[in-house]
């Protein structure tokens, strides 16, 4: 009689267990609000008088979220000063205040692929320690076609060696990662 | 009515293949043959130590060498007895006593072997061997045993890997209940305290019979020490610190019983760490401290049909991630590959930041062993896990305080065994087991998962039968297994997800032959499953981590798994010479791993490799082979090799991250300078990695690295002040200060593994 109560009991446990996996629901997940990655960014280039004071000329560069630029080149007059103005948006929104607030972490690099191509850049923001960030800045066009390559880093080193040129190639080594890694075309001919 | 005793010894095993002199815990059962019930109070006489058997008919010998010994058995109502016996530390000897009024023979050997417990290789690490691994992490430790090895992120996560096969191929068993966390991710360590253990044991081979799916390239069992049956308190203080990381780690464990009720055990227990920057053979690796905090309380009671414990831990670690290892892009990554090293030199600093994760498990079990008859037991246990992982990246606006990946896995297992032995030839059991499995993902992370939330649930049901004799067993299993999910979960706006089912029979076949007294054959052939994971079904996005974009393939079918793994053991009789052999093949129907589909994904942060989850065929082979050789009363030489061959025989390609081949070998002298000493021991260790000559080469960003040498130094003593015992151990690793790169680190691209450590490890024991 014991031993059927036993097995009555061990029967009961199986029973328990199989009821237990029968009664699993479906999972109820929150929707994500995505704020991690730009879906656009804008480039404007402001063409200045020789004396810095801003034109009315402004010509601009997007890309879409996959990076894609539109138009897939710019033209732009040789040997002139512009100020390049750079928009993040997300969703419609501008994120710039997120660079600029935590500006001792960003940087941006412009790494043209002839080196002829831009002939200075000045950033005109600053961050805390009075580096600069590159969303304002002033470039002075070269010539020639060339692929500009624009960079912003985030978590560098802003001190090290390799991030005081606005073109620094070594710009990995002071640190850091990829925030936005974009190209386009620039045609700067008369 | 003919009684008769008898007494099994079950030595602990000690890392097999290594020098297991002097250090095995011996646990004598004396029990009544016929009614199986046992005999308390036996007075047992071993080299003139004495110990008396305990409520449960165990006497206890620490403490014991190898080798020959006299046994002395004497118990009211029972003839008293005494023989010469040879045992190594694997064997089982069942001596039967006859009652007085019989007067014939008196012990009789009738088995003399290791009371198998699996046809496959098993090898296990305690005791000495334990204590001179006390402060790493649960695989640092493992692979110390031939064939596994590690596969890590940086010098803090590691997991372990059995003859090539790791993460959801593998199964952890904590205190009998499987781990269940993140396992999926290579950098997602086991949350595991290893020093709850006393035993830390491996598997190798299928064993989804027993354990279920995942079971498959092995099983890895912690153990923690048996609750004492003794009225004395036993407590346990453990110190290990290391020059590499700085780091210093606590632990203590106290178990005693209660004086009022005997029958009630308790143990407590707890370890804390921290540790800083890790430094390579030339520069610090920045951000790779860690910190943790572990504890646990077991309390069980023993009565006479019945046995019921209860444990609970908790095991909390902040970790990390090396700062050089920091990706936005391919165009990253590919940066830091030709570097090779990080740009800057680092410093050493404790502090923890971004990159870094946060692991948070709990768990909770209780078992029940009940005596049905004096041949039936039953075995009940639940489980209840809950596991929190958390991982920091580096974001913007102020983010990088919120987790971009935060899961909360809650897991239920619930087992019953029904256990049958005949008192001699025939053994058997049949199991079921369930599993209910909850994860999901924190909301307002400002960032879409990786992995959708998931429900899932399992059933599986088992039988096996073992035939034990004079000189082989021989066992059988079958398995049914039913596995339910249902995954959902929002990428921004849009709902992805499914529900799939997977159902799998698994059987094995083993033999376990005893050619002599000296060799031991054991054979086992057996088949495993698993079902895909929820990333490889559902995963669809970018994985910061890896700089990968990863695609899953909701349709993928359960990887399923044949494996034959043969094991000979051979110890002469004078146990100067031991040798161990595994070797084994194992072929995959539906190997599923994430192939590189050669194209990029474009994005504002650049272009990012695409990676699609495919399952093909595959076979893995190997040979794990180990050698000890005392050549003379101090001096032993071991040597260890494995060596494993994987390859997608569908399309005649190679299989990524496969451990290259390990050589190692060492030489111990064991002397005591002073009387007071014991087992003192300077071992000279000399490890070799080849380079993994084995890979396809577009398969991964970076060509494997070259062949590596380490040379490693232990030496260690103890010492005993009556009841008292204090082991002091301190080794220095990598000895040369040798720069090198793993093929299993995935922080190869980025720098290099760790350089000289010097490690002081004390054990205190009462």
């Amino acid at each position: 009689m014991k031993k059927v109560t036993h097995i009555l009991t061990f029967a009961l446990v199986i029973t328990t267990m199989l009821v237990l996996n029968s009664c699993t629901k479906d999972p109820k997940p929150a929707p994500v609000e995505e704020q991690e990655e730009y879906d656009d960014v804008r480039i404007h280039f402001i063409t200045l008088h020789t004396d810095g004071s801003q034109t009315t000329d402004t010509t601009s560069v997007s890309f879409n979220k996959e990076g894609v630029p539109s138009p897939s080149h710019k033209h732009l007059a040789p040997h002139t000063q512009y100020r390049v103005l750079i928009d993040l948006f997300y969703k419609g929104n501008s994120i710039n205040h997120e660079i600029k607030e935590e500006g001792t972490e960003h940087q941006f690099f412009f790494l043209p692929s002839a080196p002829e191509g831009i002939e200075s850049y000045l950033y005109n923001d600053k961050d805390a320690d009075t580096r600069g960030i590159g969303l304002d800045g002033n470039m002075k066009i070269g010539s020639g076609e060339f692929d500009l390559k624009i960079v912003l880093r985030h978590g560098l080193d802003k001190s090290h060696p390799s991030a005081q040129a606005f073109n620094s190639a070594t710009y990995h080594d002071a640190g850091g990662e990829d925030d936005l890694n974009i190209m386009f075309e620039v045609h700067a001919e008369e | 009515m003919a009684l008769c005793v008898m007494a099994c010894i079950l030595p602990y095993m000690s890392l097999r293949g290594q020098q297991a002199d002097c250090v095995h815990t011996l646990y004598l059962h004396i029990v009544d043959e016929q009614t199986l019930q046992p005999v308390v109070g036996a007075v047992v006489q071993l080299n003139k130590v004495n110990s008396q058997s305990d409520p449960d008919g165990y006497a206890v010998f620490p403490r014991v060498c190898q080798g020959l010994f006299h046994v002395h058995v004497q118990a009211t109502g029972y003839q008293s007895t005494g023989q010469e016996l040879r045992y190594d530390y694997t064997d089982s000897i069942r001596i039967v006593l006859q009652p007085l009024r019989n007067t014939l023979d008196a012990i009789e050997i009738s088995s003399h072997r290791q009371s198998v417990q699996s046809a496959n290789a098993v090898s296990s690490l305690q005791g000495e061997e334990l204590d001179k691994l006390k402060g790493k992490n649960l695989a640092g430790m493992l692979s110390n045993i031939a064939g596994v090895q590690m596969l890590q992120t940086g010098a803090t996560i590691g997991k372990p890997v059995v003859n090539g096969m790791h993460s959801n191929r593998l199964l952890i068993l904590n205190n009998g209940i499987r781990q269940e966390g993140q396992q999926w991710g290579s950098e997602h360590a086991p949350e595991i305290d290893p020093f709850i253990a006393q035993s830390i044991s491996v598997i190798k081979g299928a064993e989804a019979i027993r354990y279920g799916a995942e079971a498959m390239g092995g099983v890895i069992i912690i153990e923690p020490p048996a609750l004492p049956k003794d009225s004395a308190l036993h407590a346990e203080v453990d110190l290990a610190t290391a020059s590499n990381g700085r780091s210093g780690t606590v632990a203590g464990m106290l178990s005693g019983n209660l004086k009022r009720i005997p029958t009630l055990s308790w143990r407590v227990q707890g370890s804390g760490k921290q540790g800083g920057n890790f430094n390579s053979a030339h520069y610090y690796l920045d951000n790779t401290g860690v910190k943790e905090l572990n504890y646990s309380a077991a309390l069980g009671y023993s009565g006479k049909h019945l046995q019921f414990d209860l444990f609970y831990s908790r095991f909390n670690t902040e970790l990390g991630i090396f700062k050089g290892s920091h990706i936005g892009s391919k165009e990253d990554l590919l940066a830091a590959i030709n570097r090779g090293a990080p740009a800057t030199e680092g410093s050493f600093y404790y502090g923890i930041d971004a990159p870094r994760q946060h692991i948070d498990h709990h768990l909770l079990k209780a078992r029940g062993h009940i005596h049905l008859t004096d041949y039936l037991h039953i075995n009940l246990q639940y489980g209840f896990q809950k596991n929190r992982r958390q991982e920091y990246d580096l974001r913007r606006g102020g983010r990088t305080s919120i987790p971009s990946m935060d899961f909360d896995l809650l897991t239920h297992t619930a087992d019953a065994t029904l256990e049958y032995f005949d008192g001699s030839r025939w053994k058997g059991m049949v199991g079921v087991n369930g599993t209910m499995q909850q994860n999901s993902s924190a909301a307002n992370l400002y960032t879409s998962p990786l992995i959708p939330d998931y429900n899932s649930s399992g059933t599986g049901v088992y039988a096996i039968g073992k035939w034990l004799q004079r000189t082989f067993e021989l066992e059988a299993g079958v398995r049914y297994d039913y596995k339910y999910l249902t995954a959902l979960g929002y990428r921004g706006p849009v709902l992805y997800g499914g529900q799939r089912s997977f159902h799998n029979v698994s059987g094995s076949l083993g033999l376990v032959y005893h050619i002599n007294n000296q060799t031991e054959f054991k054979s086992n052939i057996g088949t495993a499953w698993r079902p895909p994971t929820v990333n490889e079904l559902y995963s669809t996005g970018l994985h910061h981590g890896a700089a990968a974009v990863e695609y899953g393939d909701s349709s993928l079918q359960s990887e399923k798994s044949i494996q034959w793994m043969n094991t000979v053991h051979y110890a002469n009789t004078a146990q100067w010479l031991i040798l161990d052999a595994d070797i084994y093949a194992h072929y995959f129907n539906g190997y599923i791993y994430l192939m590189p589909t050669g194209t990029f994904s474009e994005s504002l942060r650049g272009a990012f490799p695409v990676f699609q989850a495919e399952s093909t065929n595959a076979l893995f082979a190997g040979a794990d082979l180990s050698a000890q050789l005392r050549f003379s009363k101090h001096f032993t030489y071991q040597v260890k090799a494995a060596i494993v061959r994987a390859k997608d025989v569908q399309h005649d390609r190679y299989l990524p991250m496969i451990p290259a081949d390990k050589w190692e070998h060492s030489l111990t002298a064991r002397y005591d300078l002073l009387p007071f000493l014991q087992e003192s021991y300077l071992q000279l260790t000399h490890v070799y990695v080849a380079r993994q000559s084995r890979y396809e080469p577009n398969s991964d960003f970076a060509a494997p690295p070259p062949a590596y040498q380490l040379i490693n130094i232990n030496l260690g003593t103890q010492l005993h002040f009556g009841k008292q015992n204090l082991s002091v151990h301190f080794s220095i690793e990598n000895l040369t200060n040798v720069s090198y790169k793993d093929y299993m680190n995935r922080y190869r691209y980025y720098a290099h593994d760790i350089g000289r450590n010097y490690v002081l490890r004390l054990s205190y024991r009462i």
